[in-house]
């Protein structure tokens, strides 16, 4: 297959498999029957959707072949869109365009044994890894903590899996539990992890160092609304509406409103902003949502809204 | 007006939040009984001296009577000599004898420009307005357990891009590598907290590896807690562990090395920082051990960090890019610009 300059396939989506509660597994393939390049366990790829939507996705590297793609994808009903275009609205026999796999979370290559952790759909990743440790003999142990197992993916093969342990949300809760996995390890263990922010910060701050690798889904651009939403300047009164495909700190710049931002893409905190009412929806990667509803609230350059009017304290 | 007000007045006035914040001018060991020794903040000269019973004073460097430069004059008698008519200031700022007409009580009027000073963690501190808060808390300076060493002064451009560097773990592996980081490997930053903390900035924990993490040298693995004390004032207190296996018995969760920072602007473009270590490990590492490595460690930042352009530092955040990594700096240049700081600052 031809490859055009900026890299971009155009892939035919071919199945839609139910994986497990909210996951479907896609499978891509090419027309032509060509040849395509070969997926590493801890890749990912970029699917452009409908919209310009551009979003990345885990390749299941055992799943993978030349001539087939599969990634798995989980129905956010509160996320920025992709994965709900995905789910309700893509066909069998579509074609999407895709990016070519690219490996920011590779495995190392030493010897050592492997500690894998997934939390809900940071499976795809680890569980490509999992199957990769296995076929070439290196100690691997996988931990997976998700809601039940109706909402593990691959739930039957890896239940009586020797080198497997299930989490589901238990009353000693998930961050003890981690506690206990961390502290059982061998001292030259390395981590693999992927997983909801709040279980990486933990690891992050556990003291594995080098050992551990973490791979974050990182926010992809703006959050662009769906509709309209108002935003109220609460300190001037200032009403704008923030028009479908715009941001927040776009349409207040033009109205000259001074407003602090800097990378402008969700990445660096400098257009932070208190919420005092209103449903933002949340695109940048310094804070969780979790973070952003304790602090109440949101980066204006990247984040959109649930509610059809923000009061913000500007 | 009295000519300490006309002073602070005079030209563009400095911002109340530095003019009424105290600064360090000097260290305790630089200002010596019997010697005048000038120095200068935010493009004010000074003279700071210390009479016998070891009391220090900060002065504006200039004789009431006709402007002559009080530190060209000398010291007798715990009294300051002007190098051009020779009036005596005592230790009030007072003048006390004026040697042409040595039976006259000179006038009242004829007093130095005394400013106000303390002298805490082995540094002179002075404020030349109204001092609006107490020096910063330094607290390992009174625990005994901890042993402290004042290091400096190294020279910097800019004291809040010095300040900002201090706060900036990002940059070891580079600028420090093989010491406080490692090129070939350097430490992704996760996500840390900013907080407001008594009117200042403060971290959670950032960790970081480091090979020769202090004057142990043994490699260790760090985890700095920084704080954001006045707009030339920072500290860190950082939890060490020893990763080398072999030496781990070396070390105790108890370990820290802390350094509580500051920057004398001393115009808008150069500055004087000055720092003192406090640790509690063992064993204790000389003075001339921690001196060694911070002389290095200061001197491979101050190489990068006065190259940065522009030499004052912007304020508006738009100016320069930001990342999450940066997070306290960036809330640095916010505290900042909120506090209205506008000397050395663009
Ligand atoms: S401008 Fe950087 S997060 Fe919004
Ligand atoms: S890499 Fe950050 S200033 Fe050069
Ligand atoms: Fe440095």
């Amino acid at each position: 297959m031809e490859l055009s300059d900026s890299q971009r396939m155009n892939l035919r989506l071919t199945a839609m498999r139910y994986g497990a509660r909210d996951i479907l597994l896609y499978e891509l393939e090419p027309l032509d029957g060509s040849v395509l390049p070969p997926v590493t366990a801890g890749a990912h790829l970029d699917l452009h959707l409908p919209d310009g939507l551009i979003r990345q996705y885990s390749l299941i590297s055992s799943l993978c072949d030349a001539q087939r793609y599969v990634v798995g994808v989980k129905r956010d009903a509160e996320g920025r869109g992709g994965s709900r275009w995905l789910h309700d609205q893509a066909r069998v026999g579509q074609m999407l365009e895709v990016s070519l796999p690219r490996n920011h979370f590779p495995l190392s290559s030493a010897q050592t044994p492997v500690c894998l952790i997934a939390g809900g759909i940071g499976i795809t990743p680890i569980y490509s890894m999992f199957k990769a440790l296995q076929q070439s003999g290196r100690a691997v142990h996988l931990h997976y903590w998700s809601r039940s197992a109706e909402h593990a993916l691959f739930h039957r093969e890896l239940e009586n899996a020797p080198d497997v342990t299930l989490h589901f949300a238990s009353a000693s809760g998930p961050q003890s539990d981690l506690q206990a996995v961390l502290a059982g390890l061998p001292g030259e263990t390395e981590v693999y992890a992927c997983g909801p922010s709040t279980m990486l910060d933990q690891l992050e701050s556990s003291g594995l160092g080098e050992r551990l690798h973490v791979e974050r889904f990182v926010s992809a651009g703006p959050v662009m609304a769906e509709g309209a939403f108002s935003v109220v300047l609460a300190r001037s009164g200032h009403e704008y509406v923030i028009p479908p495909g715009e941001t927040i700190l776009n349409v207040l710049l033009e109205a000259g409103e001074d407003v602090l931002y800097s990378c402008e893409q969700g990445v660096c905190g400098a257009c932070e902003v208190t919420v005092l009412e209103g449903e933002p929806v949340h695109g940048d990667t310094v804070y969780s949502a979790d973070e952003h509803t304790r602090r109440r609230s949101m980066m204006i350059c990247c984040s959109s809204s649930a509610s059809p009017r923000l009061l913000l304290d500007i | 007006m009295n000519c300490r007000e006309s002073i602070n007045q005079a030209d563009r006035p400095l911002e109340e939040a530095l003019l009424n914040d105290w600064h360090v001018v000097a260290t305790s060991e630089e200002v010596v009984p019997g010697k005048l020794v000038p120095t200068m903040l935010f493009g004010r000269e000074l003279v700071a001296w210390r009479d016998s019973a070891g009391q220090a004073y900060v002065w504006e460097d200039l004789c009431i009577h006709r402007g002559a430069r009080l530190s060209k004059g000398f010291i007798q008698s715990d009294r300051v000599v002007c190098p051009y008519h020779g009036w005596n200031y005592d230790g009030s700022a007072q003048c006390v004898l004026m040697p042409a007409s040595p039976n006259e009580t000179p006038m009242k009027k004829a007093k130095a420009i005394p400013h106000h000073v303390k002298e805490a963690y082995g540094f002179i501190w002075a404020c030349m307005g109204e001092p609006a808060n107490d020096i910063p808390a330094f607290p390992e300076w009174d625990d005994p357990s901890y042993k402290k060493v004042v290091c400096g002064p190294y020279e910097f451009k800019s004291g809040y891009r010095a300040l900002e560097n201090f706060i900036d773990p990002t940059h070891f592996p580079f600028v420090h590598a093989g010491v406080n980081g490692i090129m070939d490997q350097p430490d992704p930053i996760g996500a840390y907290d900013v907080f407001e903390k008594n009117g200042g900035l403060a971290t959670s924990e950032v960790q970081v590896t480091q090979p020769y993490g202090d004057p142990r040298e043994v490699p260790v693995m760090a985890y700095y807690a920084y704080q954001c004390l006045r707009p030339l004032v920072a500290y860190f207190k950082k939890r060490v562990v020893i990763t080398d296996p072999e030496r781990a018995s070396e070390g105790s969760p108890d370990d820290r090395f802390c350094t509580f920072f500051t920057a004398q602007q001393v115009d808008e473009t150069r500055s004087i920082v000055r720092i003192c270590c406090a640790m509690n490990f063992s064993p204790q590492p000389t003075d001339a051990d921690v001196r060694r490595r911070q002389d290095l460690v200061y001197a491979q930042d101050s190489a990068i960090v006065n190259t940065q352009r522009p030499e004052r530092i912007p304020v508006d955040l738009r100016m320069e890019l930001h990342h999450r990594t940066d997070l306290l700096g960036q809330k640095y240049r916010m505290w900042l610009r909120n506090m209205g700081v506008s000397y050395g600052t663009v």
